[in-house]
């Protein structure tokens, strides 16, 4: 690979974009502790879960196209602008040393300045501001981790990732009659532990937790209905890199039980960096 | 339907728009497409798939197939979205040696010695210098022919293993082989029947895939015999273990995703995946990055579907990669390339002008091939409909399904070469 920046699925490089620097890619998003002040007491108490800030992303480039032309110059500023205030814009960045990571954003500035008189220029400067909500880089590659009885590790970057957990009752087992999903840290300990009552039906039925938006379905021979009434005890949780010591390679882990059957599942993630 | 990335959480406003026609790109495994078309799977079955280290994993009906595979040459997994045909494994307990398979001399046996994800491994032995010691099953096959065996393999303490399918009614192997190692990879040297290839798995376990001969004969008693201590020549002075298991034999003549068997054969629905298409006949170009998966002869993507005029499409033929271009007045024009050696499949397909003079030329990396011939041009497609492998038609045929993932498949307008269309970011 080489060094790269993406906006949606065309490489700027190949309109004639050339990225200079991209500020706020490398900073980790702020964190604000909400705090309370006690009388007769130092300092302050945390009285919430911190609150993470947006990321502004701001590429500055050079907009200087083969050709070398005026016409070509404008044609491709009005490619570029076109390009960042489509609805929705996904950036990817490929630093040619970790593997590439993309974030989602808006793009809220597309400054353009010619470097000398419009109709004489052939080079101009751009600078795009771009707006994520969610200030955390993804793995542009998803990964699906297979775990049952026996845990698996899941592989993280530096920040805490979601997911979906597809509980399956597979053709080979019996039906599977109230599952457990037991997330352990990298020790084994275990963290949380989702427990659900209810029975899948072998080769046609799967439970699907969506980690990231705290939902429950099951699915039967392809048809959904909601089951979040299934949990009955422990609560959606998020996979933590704070469980495990991603830099040497160990990660918390995932596993499934059941009371009886033989439960096959899968964690379909993606790894996220601040 | 939930997703795995942010963008996703936009839908209440707008999904990342897109220039592009079509747009696959399984990385982010969610089956929404940013090009709004909706993707249609049916597969009334479970079946398996590798997750993202080589571990077998079992999904359940109608679930997307995402399943990963080893990329050789860049030496990484990757993502793909596995499209299987129908198939039964035939053999029976597929891993589990104890129960009915028959013990050939007094071999030795540790159950469940290895896991893979939902697959475990017996380690099982020959530890008698003076015999010939392993497992026996009769497999019981419906028509006369080519038949699909694989199992999967990890190294043990034995440097030479034997597998072999024997014809006892007629005395005659359809298959044998003798299974060595080099280091913990192993080497297979057939002397009956076709080795297809190894799929590298997690923990150094592999699946080895064979065809055997021709002349397989239903009717017959048929033995499926693993020694794990013994070489070919099936002689008696060798001892060793091996850990094997996921034993599968079926009735067609392509090794397909693994079917895991108790006490009767297991059958697996076929993968139909489709999607409707809005864009009109014109000059376009369809990227795809598959697995290479040689001796497979089904269509990668079919545009337009078949039947009728207006259609194109680019399938693998024997060792070649056939792109066609059937014109307005239903004439088929067809050129040939090389498949290309290497684990990863990509393309990319031109078709221009399919309104006036439709032709198309392909490149798999060494060029574009030379066009097809230009012929009657058409200003509809025979149907609105992409079809991945032979789609939902003949919903009887097999064999003709993709049996491989699939990574990319991307149709953007215009003419475009193969590095433009691989630099775009699907």
């Amino acid at each position: 690979m080489t060094w790269a920046v993406y906006l949606n699925e065309t490489p700027l490089d190949s309109i004639g974009v050339w990225v200079q620097r991209i500020n706020s890619y490398t900073a980790a998003p702020s964190r604000e502790y909400p705090t309370l002040a006690l009388p007769g007491r130092q300092g302050v108490v945390l009285t919430a879960d911190p609150s993470m800030s947006p990321r502004t992303v701001s590429i500055v480039c050079s907009v200087a196209p083969s050709g070398a032309s005026i016409s070509a110059r404008a044609t491709t500023e009005d490619r570029l602008k076109g390009l960042a205030y489509r609805a929705l814009i996904k950036l990817v960045v490929d630093d040619d040393v970790t593997v590439p990571r993309q974030i989602d954003g808006v793009c809220t500035a597309c400054e353009v300045t010619t470097r000398q008189h419009p109709v004489d220029a052939v080079v101009s400067d751009a600078t795009l501001t771009i707006l994520c909500p969610d200030p955390t880089w993804y793995d542009v590659t998803g990964q699906v981790i297979g775990f049952n009885a026996a845990a698996s590790q899941v592989p993280l970057g530096t920040a805490p990732s979601g997911g979906l957990v597809r509980i399956t009752a597979p053709s080979w087992s019996a039906n599977v009659v109230n599952p457990t999903l037991t997330y352990l840290n990298a020790a084994g300990v275990t963290v949380q532990a989702m427990a659900f009552t209810g029975t899948l039906t072998a080769g046609t039925d799967y439970l699907e937790v969506d980690l990231n938006r705290q939902a429950i379905t099951m699915t039967s021979s392809g048809v959904t209905t909601n089951a979040i009434s299934w949990l009955t005890t422990g609560e959606f949780f998020a996979v933590d890199p704070m469980d495990g010591d991603p830099l040497n390679d160990s990660y918390p882990q995932l596993q499934v039980t059941a009371s009886s059957g033989t439960p096959s599942a899968t964690w379909l993630g993606v790894r996220r960096w601040l | 339907m939930a997703q795995l990335f942010p963008s996703r959480a936009f839908r209440r406003t707008r999904e990342r728009a897109s220039g592009l026609l079509f747009a696959l790109g399984v990385d982010d495994l969610s089956p929404v497409l940013t090009t709004g078309q909706t993707l249609a799977l049916v597969r009334a079955s479970g079946r398996t798939v590798f997750d993202s280290v080589g571990r077998v994993s079992t999904i359940a009906h109608e679930q997307y197939a995402w399943s990963s595979v080893y990329n050789s040459e860049d030496g990484v997994w990757e993502p793909t979205l596995d499209l299987q045909a129908a198939s039964t494994n035939l053999c029976l307990r597929s891993e589990d040696f104890g129960t009915a398979w028959s013990a050939a001399g007094t071999p030795t046996r540790t159950a469940a010695a290895f896991r893979c994800g939902d697959l475990v491994l017996d380690l099982i032995g020959d530890d008698a210098a003076g015999a010939v010691e392993g497992y026996q099953q009769v497999i019981t096959f419906t028509g006369n022919g080519v038949k699909a065996v694989s199992l999967f393999v990890r190294k043990g303490s034995s440097a030479t293993s034997a597998l072999r399918l024997q014809d006892t009614t007629a005395t005659a192997d359809r298959l044998l082989c003798a299974v060595t190692w080099s280091g913990d990879v192993p080497v297979v040297t057939m002397t009956t029947g076709t080795f297809v290839g190894a799929v590298p798995c997690y923990g150094g376990v592999y699946r080895l895939l064979f065809q055997t001969a021709a002349s397989l004969t239903a009717a017959n008693t048929n033995v499926l015999s693993l020694y794990p201590g013994a070489s070919v020549a099936l002689a008696n002075a060798t001892t060793g273990s091996l850990y094997a298991g996921g034993v599968q034999v079926e009735n067609f003549g392509t090794p397909t995703a693994y079917i895991k068997t108790l006490g009767a054969t297991v059958a697996r629905r076929k993968d139909i995946l489709t999607s409707a298409i809005a864009f009109a006949p014109q000059t376009l170009t369809v990227y795809c990055r598959t697995v290479n998966y040689a001796g497979i002869n089904a269509p990668l993507f079919w545009l337009g579907t078949g039947g009728g005029p207006g259609a194109v499409d680019v399938r693998r033929f024997g060792n070649l990669l056939r792109i066609s271009v059937t014109d307005g007045a239903n004439v088929t024009q067809t050129v040939d390339v090389a498949m290309p050696t290497t684990s990863v499949l990509e393309f990319a397909a031109q078709f221009t002008a399919l309104t006036t003079a439709p032709a198309g030329r392909i490149d798999t990396g060494s060029g574009f091939s030379a066009s097809t011939t230009a012929g009657t041009g058409f200003a509809v497609w025979f149907a609105n409909s992409l079809w991945f492998g032979t789609g939902s038609a003949p919903p009887t045929d097999d064999t003709s399904s993709l049996n491989s993932g699939i990574r990319k498949l991307i149709i953007a307008p215009g003419a475009r070469t193969l590095a433009e269309m691989r630099g775009l970011n699907v």
